[in-house]
């Protein structure tokens, strides 16, 4: 399978300057071989921090067990379960698993249509934020992936609906997006369920000026 | 980005044309994403059954489950 790669931007977190992305529509072996080589290390070199300034484990990053390797041979070839990267200068800077048959719509006015469900989406390492201060290299990950999300949730024909379970850590940033919380799942671990509403969506992939 | 497609010619039934136009209308896509939407679901099910998994329909009130045998 070829994966094809359009251009994006992000900026650096630190200096603000902006730099050109691209945006994969599909998982390939080089972003699995980053998450092995690169990802890894600097997240176990994280946690390591955790552990020698105390943290409490409830501020520990809670995507820190995500295996993406083991993630997307679950899903390898499954047509419902489309993946996507964004790179920059060559490196994998974050991972999204999308899912788009087994999830419908909760929102009163678009209950039961289809939407994409994000199953998993994860910025690289050193783009998170931490408790322990650590600042990340670049802002805009993490919304480049759930913008491609909706981009994809249009070309179904889903009229750009997205949901998605987030992890407690990235519950205001969801909201901060707009996306309308729907609470704890208790079919899904307690995790928050959100869904972006359809007035949200222009404004989010930058369609309405 | 949109994916490259390929066109094919699909032969249908009145039956299976009207039942497909009913899902056409009811879930709001159209006739393409109806039959692609199908398609995903089918190669999941497949997938799930080839790995010894069982599907079931379960009652939303009773949770009475029924085995949907494939063959």
């Amino acid at each position: 399978m070829t994966a094809e790669v359009s251009k994006a931007y992000l900026r650096e977190a630190t200096t603000g300057l902006v730099k050109e992305a691209e945006v994969w529509d599909s998982i390939v072996e080089q972003h699995l071989v980053d998450w092995e080589t690169e990802w890894k290390p600097y997240r176990d070199m994280i946690l390591q921090a955790h552990r020698a300034a105390g943290v409490s484990l409830l501020k520990w990053p809670q995507s820190r067990h995500w295996d993406w390797r083991n993630k997307y041979q679950c899903v390898q070839g499954m047509l419902s379960t489309p993946s996507f990267a964004v790179m920059c200068s060559g490196m994998t800077e974050g991972l999204m698993l999308l899912d788009l048959s087994l999830h419908r719509c909760q929102l009163p006015e678009q209950k039961g249509k289809h939407l994409v469900y994000v199953d998993f989406l994860e910025v690289a390492p050193w783009n998170w934020k931490t408790s322990i201060g650590h600042s990340p290299r670049y802002a805009g990950v993490g919304s480049l992936l759930l913008r491609a999300a909706i981009e994809r949730s249009l070309e179904e024909g889903f009229k750009g609906r997205v949901g998605l379970h987030a992890l407690p850590q990235a519950n205001s940033w969801y909201g901060k997006l707009g996306m309308i919380d729907f609470g704890p799942d208790s079919s899904k671990s307690n995790l928050h369920y959100f869904e972006m509403p359809l007035d949200k969506i222009d404004s989010f992939i930058g369609k309405d000026g | 980005m949109a994916s490259a497609k390929k066109t094919m010619t699909l032969n249908l039934t009145d039956a299976e044309m009207s039942a497909l136009e009913a899902l056409s209308d009811k879930k709001d896509l159209n006739k393409t994403s109806i039959l692609r939407q199908a398609l995903r679901l089918y190669q999941v099910i497949e997938a799930r059954l080839e790995k010894g998994d069982k599907l079931y329909f379960e009652d939303d009130k009773t949770k009475e489950k029924a085995e949907v045998v494939m063959l």
